[in-house]
Formats: C-alpha cells, structure tokens, sequence
C-alpha cells in the first residue's frame, strides 16, 4: 500500500457535518490489474460531484467500490470509504443492504438493461419502498405513482402496468430514476445516465435530476466521460486517469484554470459548437493498461508537457494549487501551460 | 471499457445542458398506448400455431380421460370375464378384450390417471428439486456450483432408463418408487439448464440494479432471476413429462413400475406381448395412448419454446403491430 498521501483540507469528516460521503485512499486490484490507484475524494450534503474521465479510467469501478457494490471477490478493496462516519468498505452483505437503496440510489448507464423485462413497472418501482420502508403494497404504489410524476413521466397510472419494452429510452430511464430516488436517498450516484440516450432527452434528464436534488436536498455523484454534460450538474469535479484522480477542483475553476495537462487535453477535445471550424484536438496514444503500470507518473507517455525528471520515475502527489484546487503533476503549478489552450484566461 | 477513445469528444458543449428549463416532451418519446401482454396473451399466441393446437387438443383430452376416466369407462379395469377372452373390437368391446376377458378401452381410459400422476409428480420432484440446485449453483458458483454439478454429471453418465432400474431395485417395485426413481433421473437435467440460464441472467444490468437497491438474494432469485429462466425451464418441464410417462411405461413394461392389478399402458403393453400375432388391439390401443400423450407434450413443448422467449415475443409483437 501506498503512503498517506498529502489530502485536502478536509480534517476529520466524522466531526465534519457537512461531509456526507468521504472516500479516503480507496485502491481496487483485481488480479493483477490495478483499476483505482489511492482515490480520495468527498462528497458534501446536497452538493454535486462530477466525476469525468475517459473509458477504462476507473470511474465506475471507483464509484463501484466507494459504495460497496463491486464484487469482491474478485475486486480487492482498500482504503476508507465513510458514509456519516461508518466504513463503507467494511460493511457485511447485511449492513451493506440496508445503505443500498435506502442511503444511496443509483442509476446506471443503460437504461434498456438495468430493468427487468418480465415485470411491471410497477413491481420495480414498489419493491425497494416494501422492502426498505415496509409500506403496503398500496401504499408503494402511491408512492410508485408520485415518484412517477415527480421524474416527469405521462399519466402515471397507465405506466405503471407497462412492461419495460413499451417504453422508450428515456422514459426507462426516467423509470430508473424513480427506482433510485423510491426510499429518499441521501445520495445518488448516476453511472453515466444519459450516455445511451438522445442529445434532447439527456438534456431533459439533467435538468429533472437537478429539480429534484434542490428539491430534496440529496448529493449527487455523477459520472460521465463528457465533461459538457458534467458542466450542467457538478458543483466540484474530479478528473480520473489510470485510476487516479490527477486534478480535482470546483467546476468554475476547473474549466477557467485546468493545471493538469491531460485536463487541458480534455479541454481542447471538446468540439467547440460556436465555431465550428477546424480539425477536432485529440490526445494521442491510450491509457495505461492497469497490468502494468508505469513506475513513474500514469500520463507520462502521452504528456506534452513532460519537462520533469521526476516524471519519468516518480507518481506525482496530490499538490494542492489553491484552497480547493489539487492536481497529480510536476509540471502544472506554474503557468507555463496557459499559452497551450490559446491563451485566453 | 477497453477500447481507447477520445474523451469528451462527442455531444453537448459545456452549458448546453443547463440551456432549457422544464421537461419539454421531446420527439423521442412517442405516447405509446400500453398494449396489455398478459397470460391469456401467451395463450392466444399458442393457439395460433395450428401445430401446438393439435397438441393442447390432445393434451387437454388425456387429461379429461384422466379425470373423468371412471365415469367415462364402460367397465371396471379389472372386469373379469374369461368367456369374452381376446375378443376383436365390437361395439360391447370398442377396443377389444385382453386374456382375461377385461375391455381394453376401459383399460387405456383408466391407465391416462395413473400415467399422468406418474408424469406429473416424477417431473414435480425433477422440477423442484433440480431448479433449486441449478439457482444455487449459477448464482453463487463456488464450491457449491462443483459440488451440485460434478454430481449432476455422475448421474448423467448412466443411461436414463437403467438408472431407474437401479433405484428400482434398490427401493423395490411399485408406483411410488417408479416416481421418485424417474424424478431422481431427470433431476440433473433441470438442473443444467437452471444453471445455464442462471448464469447468464445473474450478469444482467438488472440484477445489479436490484442489488443497488439493497434486495437480498432471495428476493433477487425469487423476483428477478426465476421469472427470467422460466422459459426454457417451461419448456424442458413439458418435454420432460413426456419423457417420464414414457419412463413409466417402460419400467411398467419391464415389471419395475405399476403393479397388477392397478392398470398402466405400459403393464398393458407388457400383457400384450404373449398374444401380439393373435390379439393386436391388445397393444396397438395402449401403444396408441403413450404415442399421443408423448406427441402432445412434445408439441405443446415445442411452441412454448417459440413463444415464451420475452425477446422473442417482443420482436413477434413488434412484427404484428407493423
């Protein structure tokens, strides 16, 4: 295991109140592969985590284990994972039941597969509620009808005798919604929800989640690989590569001042819709394979600005570059890199 | 989660999410009607392949024999009447008598209870016992999945018919012992194909996400995972009945299963072979009997595998709709 590593001004989130989800130092090795290398990061009540990162980066399985619903074995958790206080990671299959679908909701990428096909929306939508609240079944159905409403889906009441089959994307998805929110989460992680549907429904479904969050007071962790779609929700985002995170910082920030190279690569990779003009910016080469990792910083291979000679030997550590700015590189703190990006700040 | 690609590099620019306001019906969402699918839908389905038609025709007349058979049969099964012996079929003796003079066609009528209980409640114990096996080996593998399945392939390593001669004669002839024998034989079967199902529907997202809601395993099984493999297991029951009626008149036939005088198509057959060049209606109705029956749950098997597949049938609803 690696040594503690310098982390952000959080102190001791059990006396800190405003922490929900505090995750220190998680690592998950499957085998030989090291997915997720010493994350941390926090979660404040009612606030919005964007977590972006390209595929492979760990983002999932990172979010996966900070909630305890990685299969271990064969994934090999480590680290802390702290929900008000209690270890996540150390939970039995008992205790760990009762956190999921009652503290935290989640909704997944693909919203054709993650409902059942033989039953009823209503049969998935009630059974979390019976189970974890011990509601009758017309009590959970209700519910059922309320929560229905409350995602913005038509005439509940016909609805809820649909199978999943008669509905479109974004109406399972929305149905997927209402499954995660039916015992009032305190958290909702979204496992890259939108990514399966149309540009218009991903757009409505942003904007329905952040309705309710306000309206519940819930915190969110949302994942994406589309930093524009994290734009539209995040309070806070943490970029991940190689299973680390290499820049964390609040959304203004990081967009107006991104220090770490593969964060101003992602910057510049976006297709900019105002003028549209130009070859589309990529970063060359591909992320590390988890097997072998290389000794010395992950981005190394693919950095443009790689001047240090550490980085060639030595993981970079967290440094933190303002109060609530950190960033895994030896070479972003100063300002060399601004004229990279354009020049305009 | 393998394949490299360029992040980011696709969909909404930064702000364009937050650019509207309020849920606006967009054109991906058509007001479907929702179309009622429910049993009697899986029903008319059935029906409507002539084939499976004939098959539940069939079926639902053996079943009738089977339950009205006592009102419906001219004599008793064991009607002696040694002055009418081996006589051809006529209109007193529809099918005839055997040796001793007794109606065959009350005989068949009589045997359809006998051999259908000893279908039903062999396949029963195959069905429970095999399906409970085969969810507890491809949901939790392991050491139990081993353990369940190298046993499964001991007994599948003897032929069918002469394992059931074995626990036969270890637990002695008879009605009840032919049941259990021949749903300890076919237990493996449901076993495998529970297990094989299981495996493949314990790596949907669904499953997953009724864990994310904190459903334990049981309910997981119960809810998601047994609804989920019913198909193929629907499938194999009626097969299977099949199969065990065909069992049960064989180890009938070979003296394991019914014993006289209780009447059986098979111990039928078993009388019939001393006098099969004199008297063929002896064998050829019980013959008969067995083939339909057999031919029934075959069929009806048959176009439940068609049917039952939920993919399958959204695509077969997709097709009628357009």
């Amino acid at each position: 295991m690696r040594t503690t590593e310098p982390r952000r001004p959080t102190a001791p989130a059990s006396s800190d109140g405003d922490v929900l989800l505090d995750v220190r130092d998680l690592a998950v090795r499957i085998g030989p592969a090291e997915i997720v290398n010493g994350v941390s990061f926090s979660v404040p009540r009612g606030g919005t985590l964007g977590i972006v990162g390209e595929s492979g980066s760990g983002k999932s399985m990172t979010v996966l284990a900070a909630t305890g619903l990685i299969d271990s074995p064969p994934a090999r958790v480590s680290g802390q994972s702290l929900l008000d206080g209690q270890d996540i990671v150390t939970m039995d299959p008992r205790q760990l039941r009762g956190v999921h679908g009652r503290r935290v909701g989640f909704i997944f990428q693909d919203p054709s597969t993650s409902l059942n096909p033989v039953l009823t929306v209503e049969q998935q939508l009630t059974e979390a509620p019976r189970f974890h609240l011990g509601l009758t079944r017309r009590d959970a159905r209700r519910r059922a009808l309320e929560l229905l409403e409350a995602v913005g889906i038509p005439d509940p009441p016909s609805r809820l005798s649909s199978y999943p089959h008669q509905l479109s994307g974004g109406m399972k998805q929305r149905v997927m919604i209402a499954v995660a929110l039916a015992c009032d989460p305190e958290l909702l992680v979204a496992d890259e929800p939108t990514t399966a549907l149309d540009v218009t429904t991903q757009a409505q479904i942003l904007e329905r989640v952040k309705e309710l969050q306000e309206s519940r007071g819930m915190s969110v962790i949302w994942i994406s690989h589309d930093l524009g779609v994290v734009s539209g929700i995040a309070d806070r985002v943490a970029v991940l590569y190689g299973g680390q995170i290499v820049e964390s910082a609040p959304l203004e920030e990081l967009f107006t001042d991104p220090r770490h190279p593969y964060t101003r690569g992602l910057m510049a990779a976006r297709p900019q819709t105002a003028h549209g003009k130009g070859e589309l910016a990529v970063i060359p080469g591909s992320p590390p394979d988890p097997k072998h990792l290389p000794q010395g910083c992950l981005f190394w291979d693919r950095c443009p600005v790689r001047g240090d000679p550490r980085c060639e030997t030595e993981r970079p550590p967290e440094t933190p570059v303002g109060p609530e700015h950190v960033v895994r590189t030896f070479n972003g703190g100063d300002a060399d890199g601004t004229d990279r990006r354009g020049g305009t700040r | 989660m393998s394949s490299p690609e360029t992040p980011s590099s696709d969909r909404l620019a930064p702000g364009a999410g937050d650019g509207r306001t309020g849920p606006v019906p967009g054109p991906a969402e058509p007001a479907e009607t929702p179309e009622e699918v429910s049993r009697t839908g899986t029903l008319r389905m059935l029906v409507s392949n002539k084939v499976t038609a004939a098959g539940l025709v069939i079926l639902v007349l053996v079943v009738l024999l089977a339950v009205l058979g006592r009102w419906i049969a001219p004599y008793g099964a064991n009607d002696i009447d040694v002055v009418n012996a081996l006589q051809p079929p006529s209109g007193a003796h529809l099918f005839g008598t055997d040796e001793l003079g007794r109606d065959v066609f009350s005989r068949v009528v009589l045997s359809a209870r006998i051999s259908l209980t000893v279908g039903l409640v062999a396949v029963g114990i195959a069905l429970v016992v095999g399906v409970a096996l085969g969810l507890v080996a491809g949901f939790f593998g392991g050491w139990p999945d081993t353990v369940i399945m190298r046993s499964a392939d001991v007994l599948f390593a003897f032929p069918i018919l002469l394992l059931a001669m074995a626990i036969v004669a270890v637990l002695g002839p008879g009605l009840t012992t032919a049941m259990i024998a021949i749903g300890v034989v076919y237990t493996p079967i449901f076993a495998r194909i529970t297990r094989a199902s299981t495996l493949a529907v314990r790596e949907e997202l669904y499953v997953k996400a009724s864990q994310a809601v904190g459903a334990s395993d049981g309910l997981i099984l119960r809810r998601h995972v047994l609804p989920n493999i019913m198909g193929p297991i629907t499938v194999q029951t009626s097969l299977s009945l099949a199969f065990a009626i065909l069992s049960e008149a064989a180890l009938s036939f070979l003296g394991l299963g019914v014993q006289p005088p209780e009447p059986s198509w098979g111990r039928m057959l078993y009388d019939a072979q001393a006098f099969i060049y004199d008297a063929w209606w002896m064998s050829v109705f019980p013959g008969l009997a067995i083939f339909l029956t057999v031919l029934a749950f075959n069929l009806v098997g048959d176009g439940m595998r068609d049917v039952l597949d939920p993919r399958q049938r959204t695509a077969d609803e997709i097709r009628r709709s357009a």
